[in-house]
């Protein structure tokens, strides 16, 4: 995440966990894939824990990962 | 079979350390170190097969069910190990290797501690596109470059430290139940990004650059 979207997603109160209705905040989590993992940021319910991962980042960046780690 | 409960944190578990046992050619009676040896199960695999074997760790870790001082434990660093010259057969270094600060001394201080003859059993992670090895350790913690090598930047490692390899082997296929096994957070702390550098940007640099698992044996020559 750049420092931009980090900044943007920190200035959106509005984002609220469905379950908890806190807002959600930026945590590290851990996203692991064909046994790897890697410590990334995303918005998080500090209450349930439920973890938000935008559309664009998953058919994104994401998914540019799992690409990676597909290939042989 | 050992009956132990496989607690290791490695890739591979206790099958891929009786195989590195058995490639060392291990024997009952033999003295081994286990570096960074976390809960000490390959200590106590180690000592199931007779060797006479001790733990080093930086942390003291408690496994269910054991006293805290079985299997044999020492809390230490792996670049100062409290080991008098040539008093080792076998040195094990499983995922372990790679997290030291100052590896250099670390491989200086194995070879030390190594009777002529002795073996280094060495499993860690590695990165097999080694083109790419460069761009992943520019994005990642200064200290925590380890996992961000080639095989043979691994390899050069150690002739430099006056070992000689005599085996490779790639294990990479260890690596998919891993996260399953020690939890996400443990596999992520290796591709820990730099201060400023982009998470995403790390983990697909990583990724293109095929992380795998290998297990090495090289000795000191007798």
């Amino acid at each position: 995440m750049s420092q931009d979207e980090r900044a943007t997603w920190v200035a959106h109160p509005s984002l609220v966990c469905g379950r908890c209705s806190v807002p959600l905040q930026v945590r590290r989590v851990n996203v692991a894939y064909l046994g790897n993992a890697f410590p990334v940021e995303l918005l998080r319910c500090p209450q349930c824990g439920l973890t938000f991962v935008p559309e664009g980042l998953a058919l994104g960046k994401m998914a540019e990962v799992e690409q990676a780690l597909e290939d042989k | 079979m050992t009956t132990l409960p496989d607690l290791s944190l490695h890739a591979g578990g206790l099958e891929l350390t009786r195989r590195a046992l058995a490639l060392c050619g291990a024997t009952p009676g033999m003295t081994l170190l286990d570096l960074g040896c976390g809960c000490a199960s390959s200590v106590a695999l180690a000592e199931e097969l007779g060797l006479l074997a001790v733990g080093l760790d930086r942390r003291v870790t408690r496994s269910p069910g054991r006293p805290l001082t079985r299997p044999p434990f020492i809390q230490g660093a792996a670049e100062r190990l409290p080991l008098s010259d040539g008093c080792v057969d076998i040195v094990l270094a499983e995922c372990s290797l790679s997290l030291v600060a100052d590896r250099a001394t670390a491989l200086a201080e194995i070879r030390r501690a190594l009777r002529p003859g002795g073996a280094l059993a060495l499993s860690d992670v590695y990165l097999r596109s080694p083109e790419r090895a460069p761009e992943v350790g520019a994005l990642l913690r200064p200290v925590r470059r380890g996992p961000a090598r080639s095989r043979a930047a691994i390899c050069a490692e150690l002739t430099t430290a006056g070992l000689i390899v005599e085996r490779w082997e790639d294990h990479s296929a260890a690596l998919r139940g891993l996260a399953d096994a020690i939890g996400p957070r443990a596999v992520a702390a290796q591709w820990e990004p730099a201060p400023g550098a982009d998470p995403f940007a790390t983990a697909l640099a990583v990724a293109r650059a095929r992380p795998g698992y290998f297990l090495l044996i090289a000795r000191l020559a007798g």
